[in-house]
């Protein structure tokens, strides 16, 4: 039997929004997204043309200069299919944020609406859409996860996450205390306060290594970025790892 | 100003105010809650629904705050709670005097009304039990309402490190929601009190300290 | 203007504060969190309250026109106060008029936000804070650093000897010693004082009715024994109908201490009654705007006047709980203080309330009224940079460096060739695949954290030569 509980049954379509940071900094978990999806029997789609969302323009205060991304965001994806983002806060910038910079009324507002319906999350797209139970990944390590703050408030996502890095074979799930907690990061916090970011961000780090895994994962590169420095500084035995990384730890 | 603000919110968007109020809890048992809530917040439940348990009530009452004394609100609190007491200076009532002192004797196992004093301050700032009658009781979360009305006061229940109130079971209500459809606000006198338990603080450290300014200790009696 | 950047280090360096913090809010949090698991319809109480709030907001001047005429009737008096200032005024001519020395005070954020005592000490009128938690701060001279608990900052040994050096208590570190001491000071105050302040919680429209919440009987007290009672009030704390504080109540007192009510619930219908035997002769109410109508005014921001103050986003925020309420600079703090004050004041005497968040939208998830501060911090962000463009000479550089960055951003081929320069260029700063940047704003932040080396290829690369691959 496969270790895939769920194939699909009709072909689908996705276009990958891999975010400009996953794009630049972290491409395996670009990498990693295509892979769990093919496996999936989706068919991804990527347009080359796709740079970054405007969020951290939009989060420091900068609206125009948000929009301006925004409009090369809307263009890029105007007929695109289901739109797929391994990343929590750009899926938020893109469901929740992107509308409301444009006027009411405009025609851009009602394109970046019509796009906002049709973006997922990826562990969102995963269970929702497809009803997958499990990606087949294998991963004998305990792990714990961090809700990363816009998955978790502005998009509502906490269980989808949890429930694939369960079905994960030999996985040992530990949960933190306070996984809710914010990490600190906050984009632009992280550079004007950057101390107490930092502060905020050792309460995580003692948090992840109470629970004695190995691997911290979280669905956004940011947020993991942040921690995985602080977890070095302090001299804390555990390594960042991005959801799509563990759920595609499988053999293609 | 008050032009300012309606020009503020002249092109707002109205809402229509809700007219449902959402669901609040109901007990099968309301005195049993009513008991829970109290005890929870450290103030010490009696019931006296049969008149014969008021005597021991009372003394129980007065032992647990090292009192002699008890400072009544009006004879309205007798009439009320059918108190069965001596009334050994009837006409004090009448003169519009407010607080009364019962001296407990043990002996007879009743208090008895002894005399009447004038309402003072001072008076009051040095007595250590006084009892009041509650207008109403919330199961919910275990509440009486002190009403101030006419010939009655709002230092009563407040000055004296320990207060008793005698609540009538018919007066009990199950929720907010019935209190607040129910609360006289401005009707009858010029302040009600909701109370809660005994007087606390968490000021320092969150560290719960019970009687802050007002009573240390909260009695409710249940009468019939 | 208002710097919390200046403040923030000391205040993470401070360890008894840390401690202090840690030990408090966490307790406070756990008991509201149990509060509120005990209610299943919590969800709906909020929208309800919301609807009720957002409601009255749009109809403010009505609502304040039927509470003064409720009050009228009933022999108190209401004072239109439009600044800080004319309250503080009101305050201080009532006084000298009536020949005041003492005042008694309730814990009131708004008498802090007018700077009333400072005011009435100029004027050599001894007011007395009687709240514990309030009376803490005054006594250290401090300012009040939670909303709800105003000495939270201090630990109970700091409280100690501040009792014991400035009143003379024998030494002790008891929490109930303390309260003791305060106790009996106390009575000989609320004795003697001839005015009593205090705040308000909510105001009933339709019945003039002022609701009070507290714990200690301060307020009572504060109200019953002194011959004037002064009510100092928000133009939103109105609320049209006595049947919603069953609502508000509820919400209030869980999100705030935990509690499922607060040992007192004050209602005030003005001055004492004919045949009433105590209460004051005088009943004032102090209806003050000082910036609120301004916030009235715009459809988005104005939620931000539907706060019932319970402190529930303080407790909760993670940039609250390290820094402390001091460092905002401001009465009102953390995450509520942070859209407030520059909306009270100006986004130019306090630039960085709105940008001391990391956004995580705690504050908004445990509001009892549903106020969306995430996304008013981002429109308040928003205003102050349109303002500080407005306003600068020379183009900001963050502002250059955003406008650069989105110009690359437009452009596919513009963002591959500065991927590109950026491998190249960041060759002469790399160490162990991380880059060691010594130039702000990237030097404060590698203090903490790691900014990995660009990879040699990025995912668009990597990605099309593995499609191209059969
Ligand atoms: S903003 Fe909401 S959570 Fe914060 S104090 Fe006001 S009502 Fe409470």
């Amino acid at each position: 039997m496969s270790a895939v509980s769920c194939q699909l049954s009709v072909a689908m379509k996705v276009s990958l929004f891999v975010t400009c940071l996953v794009d630049q900094l972290f491409p395996q978990v670009g990498l990693s997204t295509v892979k769990i999806l093919k496996k999936l029997g989706v068919e991804v789609e990527f347009d080359v043309r796709q740079t970054c969302c405007g969020q951290p323009a939009f989060n420091t205060g900068y609206v125009e200069e948000a929009a301006r991304v925004a409009r090369h965001f809307l263009e890029v994806y105007n007929d695109s299919a289901q739109i797929v983002v391994p990343s929590g806060s750009c899926c938020a910038m893109i469901k929740v944020f992107l509308p409301q910079l444009f006027p009411e009324g405009s025609t851009e507002r009602r394109r970046a609406k019509e796009i906002a319906e049709r973006t997922l999350e990826l562990s969102d797209f995963l269970i929702s859409v497809l009803g997958v139970k499990s990606t087949g990944a294998r991963f004998r390590e305990p792990v714990t996860y961090h809700d990363s703050c816009h998955l978790l408030r502005e998009l509502g996502i906490s269980s989808q996450p949890r429930r694939l890095i369960r079905a994960v074979e030999d996985i040992d799930f530990r949960e933190m205390e306070n996984p809710e907690r914010c990490c600190g990061f906050g984009g632009t916090f992280s550079v004007k306060f950057a101390d107490v970011s930092a502060a905020i961000g050792e309460d995580k780090v003692q948090c992840v290594r109470n629970t004695g895994a190995r691997y911290v994962i979280a669905n956004d590169v940011s947020c993991l970025m942040h921690i995985e420095g602080l977890l070095r500084r302090n001299q804390v035995p555990v390594r960042t790892m991005h959801l799509a990384e563990l759920l595609a730890k499988f053999d293609d | 100003m008050l032009e300012k603000v309606r020009r503020a919110c002249d092109q707002a968007e109205g809402v229509e105010l809700p007219g449902q109020s959402p669901q609040f809890p109901q007990y099968t048992d309301p005195v049993a809650k009513f008991r829970q809530e109290l005890e929870r917040t450290g103030g010490v439940f009696f019931d006296a629904r049969q008149p014969k348990e008021l005597p021991a009530v009372l003394t129980s009452v007065m032992k647990q705050s090292d009192s002699t004394e008890i400072y009544w609100e009006d004879e309205q609190l007798f009439q009320r709670h059918g108190l069965p007491f001596t009334l050994r200076n009837p006409e004090a009532f009448a003169k519009g005097f407010l607080v009364y002192s019962f001296h407990f004797r043990q002996e007879m196992k009743l208090p008895i009304l002894l005399n009447s004093k004038r309402y003072e301050r001072s008076e009051l700032a040095r007595v250590s039990l006084s009892a009041s009658s509650a207008g109403l009781g919330v199961a919910e979360t275990g509440s009486v309402v002190h009403e101030v009305r006419s010939g009655a006061g709002r230092l009563l229940s407040v000055l004296p490190p320990a207060h008793v109130v005698f609540l009538s079971e018919k007066d009990l209500l199950m929720n907010h929601a019935e209190l607040f459809r129910s609360l006289p606000l401005g009707q009858y006198g010029s302040a009600l009190t909701l109370v809660t338990g005994p007087s606390r603080t968490a000021d320092i450290e969150k560290t719960l300290v019970i009687g802050v300014h007002g009573p240390k200790q909260l009695f409710v009696i249940l009468t019939s | 203007m208002i710097r919390i950047s200046a403040n923030t280090q000391a205040a993470l360096a401070d360890q008894k504060l840390q401690r202090n913090l840690r030990q408090t809010l966490s307790k406070t949090l756990h008991s509201r969190n149990e509060a509120v698991s005990d209610v299943p319809n919590w969800e709906e109480l909020r929208q309800y309250a919301r609807d009720v709030k957002t409601h009255t907001l749009s109809r403010l001047a009505d609502y304040l026109l039927e509470l003064e005429g409720k009050v009228s009737e009933q022999g108190g008096r209401v004072i239109w106060a439009e600044t800080g200032q004319e309250a503080v005024q009101f305050v201080l001519d009532l006084a000298h008029e009536k020949r005041v020395a003492k005042i008694v005070k309730g814990k009131s954020m708004l008498s802090e936000e007018i700077h009333l005592n400072e005011s009435l000490e100029r004027a050599q009128i001894e007011a007395v804070e009687t709240d514990l938690g309030e009376y803490i701060v005054q006594l250290a001279t401090e300012a009040p650093s939670h909303i709800i608990a105003p000495a939270l900052h201090k630990s109970r040994g700091e409280i100690a000897d501040l009792f014991v050096a400035k009143l003379g208590m024998a030494p002790s570190q008891d929490a109930v010693e303390i309260t003791k001491t305060a106790r009996k000071l106390m009575r000989e105050h609320f004795l003697t004082a001839r005015i009593g302040i205090t705040g308000v919680n909510f105001a009933v429209a339709e019945t003039g009715t002022i609701v009070i919440v507290e714990n200690e009987a301060n307020v009572r007290l504060s109200v019953s024994v002194p011959e004037i009672h002064i009510a100092l009030m928000g133009i939103e704390k109105v609320i049209p109908r006595t049947s919603d504080l069953a609502v508000f109540l509820k919400l209030l007192v869980r999100s705030a201490t935990g509690q499922t009510m607060s040992s007192y619930v004050n209602f005030l219908n003005g001055p004492r009654r004919n045949g009433e035997l105590d209460g004051p002769r005088e009943f004032y109410l102090v209806l003050l705007d000082n910036g609120r109508s301004k916030i009235l005014a715009d459809d988005f921001l104005r939620q931000t006047l539907a706060c019932i103050r319970c402190g529930a986003c303080l407790n909760v925020c993670p940039v609250y709980q390290r820094i402390g309420g001091h460092a905002y600079g401001s009465t009102y703090q953390g995450p509520i203080g942070a859209i407030l004050t520059p909306q009270l004041r100006s986004l130019e005497e306090a630039p960085e309330h709105a940008y001391a968040s990391s956004l995580c939208g705690a504050c908004y998830e445990v509001c009892p009224v549903k106020i969306e501060i995430p996304h008013i911090l981002l429109r308040l962000r928003e205003k102050v940079q349109g303002e500080k463009n407005q306003k600068a000479a020379h183009l900001p550089f963050e502002k250059l460096a955003m406008q650069v960055w989105a110009w690359v951003m437009c452009s596919p081929s513009r963002y591959a060739r500065l991927g590109r320069w950026l491998r190249i260029l960041q060759k002469n700063f790399e160490e162990n695949g991380k880059l060691k940047l010594p130039f702000p704003p990237f030097n404060r932040w590698i203090k903490h954290r790691d900014l990995p080396a660009l990879p040699a290829r990025s995912f668009k690369e990597l990605y099309s030569s593995s499609e191209k691959q059969p």
